[in-house]
């Protein structure tokens, strides 16, 4: 058998060593400092983010504590979204935050209950769906007066989350100190069933 | 290192030059016998078996073939100019060599040049030899990988070998080199070869002879090619008075002698007549001397013989100090391994050469990029290891992040909780620190009756403005101003102003704005 010609074998083998060369910067080389370059960045990312918590805890005198302090924290802020069965409890203590004032109040009117959307799906609070009825409060006073009520009401110790929609007042007469406000005012609730976009509560 | 090749009829030699770490020049030979299979195969065999501890050096050593059968001569040619040199020499050609011009590989390069009436007088050292049988050799070669650097003349070998062992001064000599079927005459005058020729005569021819049948006392004696070779190695060329038989059975000596005699003579014929034809034709004076090597040197007695044929002083060339004693004869192979740079009278077809260029170019570029790879697997090594331990440090960490989650955890239900809120009491609602900014920066000069604020952000504004330290419209565009600076409110717009009060200093108004979300 007539051997292989010397020139296409050598050529050949500088065929093969340029896909081996080709291959081994790809596959092998690339490959291995990318490799590399993803867990030292992830490297570099988690010790800031430890630091970051470290320093964060370190503060509340440590992890033990830290938590035990904001673990009451949330119980205080899940606090504020009651069931939707303590609605009755809730306007009570509208009312009453309101009365205790030197406001007068005139008329308090609730709307129907409404199931809050985002993005036309609806809002969760640890799963549940968020439900806010509306309340409209006619009173009189002074600005300060309506001002300082309505802090109590939005205020952390409140049971609820009150949001407030709209306020109108005028001078009730003129040169006088005394306003005549109409506020519409959103108490949140987090409900149980599962509501859909379009239902009423 | 610099590889000789010189493929015998019976016998295929190789030598080879190098340096060691230390710096010292190291030398090695080799011979293998050729098969009588005359066929490319079979060489190729042959050479494969002769080469292969020099195989991993065959493209990055200097390899040089004998050429076979060569002729090389100075030839003087007038021509007008340089460029008619080749021209001259062809249309010598035919009259110079032994061979057919058609069949012939020929290089020549210029020697000296001198201007004689008008016209350029040039010496040409004219090298040649039968461009089949190198063809042959060079394919045989080629089949096992190989390709030589260069093809040159047997005898300038011949003469690089005696140069090496300082055997050639000013004096005219000759060199003999008698091999298997070869025989290479050399003429030399001040260091250079001016005549060389090759007679295909050589030791292997008394070989023959002596196998030839002989009747001994009515005895007829044959001999094997084994014990004609060691009577001949043993006996040489006798004198017949001094001895009456030689060897084992005893062949009385006169008739050994007779056999052998007429392929002495017509060696030394041969040495005579190219001594004779050269110092004619390119000599200053015949030769003082002439050396003998190849294995036609090993005969004993051959120096007093050819001594008293010749006429001059004969002294056996041996290379023993600088190959060994292996290769004592052998000044041609040992020849080719000498020199440092590609001679001039490189015999090797174009083609050839360019071959060699190829194959070189490319393992070159082979191992280049087998180099290459090699670093960088290397590369990956290293990497890998740095990755070992940044991996480590990672798997610290992760166990110290883990045990961190419930913080994490707890910060994330922290922040959606707040999140949520503010977004639900400023973002869908109006927040009361809007209006706590409106109650602690409120300009004096301005009173509001009716303000309306929903949650779209349109906000309705009727008031009042009174004249103080400026007139009441200023107050009125003074409080407009203020809203957009202090951030309050954007798109101001001021509906009706009417100046009225019991003095007609106080001015009503109505806006509208946009109010800005805190």
């Amino acid at each position: 058998m007539k051997p292989l010609d010397a020139r296409l074998t050598q050529s050949a083998t500088v065929l093969l060593a340029a896909s081996v060369v080709v291959v081994s910067w790809l596959r092998g080389y690339q490959s291995a400092v990318q490799i590399e370059q993803r867990d030292r960045d992830r490297l570099v990312k988690l010790t800031q983010e430890i630091s970051q918590v470290d320093a964060t805890i370190k503060t509340d005198g440590g992890k033990g504590t830290w938590l035990e302090h904001h673990h009451h924290t949330l119980e205080k802020l899940k606090a504020r979204f009651p069931q939707q069965t303590q609605l009755p409890q809730l306007l009570n203590a509208l009312i009453d935050a309101l009365k205790t004032s030197e406001m007068h109040v005139v008329n308090i009117t609730q709307g129907n209950l409404e199931p809050v959307q985002e993005a036309g799906q609806p809002l969760l609070v640890d799963g549940a769906p968020c439900y806010r009825l509306p309340v409209t409060v006619a009173a009189a006073g002074r600005y300060h007066v309506i001002l300082a009520a309505l802090d109590r009401i939005t205020t952390d110790t409140f049971p609820a989350v009150v949001g407030l929609q709209q306020i109108e007042w005028q001078v009730n007469q003129a040169g006088g100190a005394t306003l005549n406000a109409t506020m519409i005012l959103h108490l949140y609730v987090v409900g149980s069933a599962p509501v859909t976009s379009s239902s009423h509560p | 290192m610099r590889i000789g090749l010189e493929l015998g009829a019976r016998t295929l030699k190789v030598a080879w030059r190098f340096k060691r770490p230390s710096g010292e020049t190291g030398w090695g030979y080799r011979e293998y016998p050729r098969s009588h299979d005359p066929h490319l195969e079979a060489i190729s065999r042959d050479l494969a078996q002769l080469l292969r501890p020099l195989r991993r050096h065959r493209l990055r050593a200097h390899v040089v073939l004998a050429a076979p059968i060569s002729s090389l001569r100075w030839l003087t040619v007038r021509v007008s100019d340089l460029s008619r040199i080749p021209d001259a020499v062809r249309e010598q050609l035919p009259s110079l060599l032994p061979f057919d011009v058609e069949h012939a590989q020929v290089q020549f390069v210029l020697r000296r040049q001198q201007h004689i009436d008008q016209e350029l007088e040039c010496t040409v050292s004219v090298a040649a030899c039968e461009r089949t049988a190198l063809q042959q050799e060079l394919e045989a070669l080629w089949r096992i990988g190989w390709t030589p650097s260069e093809v040159i003349p047997a005898a300038l070998a011949l003469v690089a070998t005696a140069k090496a062992l300082d055997a050639i001064h000013d004096e005219p000599v000759a060199f003999v080199d008698i091999g298997e079927r070869r025989t290479t005459i050399a003429l030399i005058d001040h260091g250079d070869v001016v005549y060389a020729r090759d007679v295909t005569l050589g030791d292997d021819h008394l070989t023959d002879v002596l196998m030839g049948q002989v009747t001994i006392g009515g005895t007829t004696l044959s001999l094997t090619r084994e014990q004609a070779h060691a009577l001949k190695q043993h006996a040489g060329i006798p004198d017949a008075q001094s001895l009456a038989t030689v060897g084992q059975p005893p062949i009385p000596t006169t008739t050994y002698l007779a056999m052998i005699q007429p392929i002495l003579e017509q060696l030394a014929s041969e040495v005579r007549r190219t001594m004779a034809f050269g110092t004619h034709a390119a000599m200053t004076a015949a030769p003082a001397r002439v050396w003998l090597s190849g294995e036609g040197a090993r005969l004993p007695h051959c120096e007093a013989w050819f001594s008293k044929q010749l006429g001059v002083p004969v002294t056996v060339l041996r290379c023993d100090q600088l190959v060994g004693s292996d290769a004592a004869l052998a000044a041609v192979t040992c020849g080719l391994t000498l020199g440092e740079r590609r001679s001039t009278l490189d015999l090797q077809p174009r083609a050839w050469h360019q071959r060699r260029v190829w194959i070189r170019i490319a393992a070159g570029i082979w191992k280049g990029l087998a180099t290459v790879t090699l670093l960088l697997w290397l590369g990956v090594g290293i990497w890998s290891f740095q990755h070992r331990r940044v991996t480590q440090q990672l798997t610290r960490l992760e166990t110290r992040w883990r045990e961190l989650q419930p913080v994490l955890a707890l910060q994330e239900s922290l922040e959606t909780h707040t999140r949520l809120l503010h977004h639900l009491v400023a973002e869908r609602g109006i927040s009361l620190d809007w209006f706590r900014q409106l109650t602690r920066e409120f300009p004096p000069a301005v009173r509001l009756t009716r303000l309306v604020v929903g949650t779209e952000s349109t906000v309705q504004m009727s008031g009042q403005a009174q004249e103080r330290e400026q007139t009441p419209e200023a107050a009125v565009s003074a409080f407009t101003q203020w809203l957009e600076q202090a951030k309050m409110c954007h798109d101001v717009q001021l509906g009706s102003t009417t100046r009225g009060g019991p003095t007609g200093n106080l001015v009503e108004f109505t806006l509208t704005c946009q109010r800005i979300r805190r």
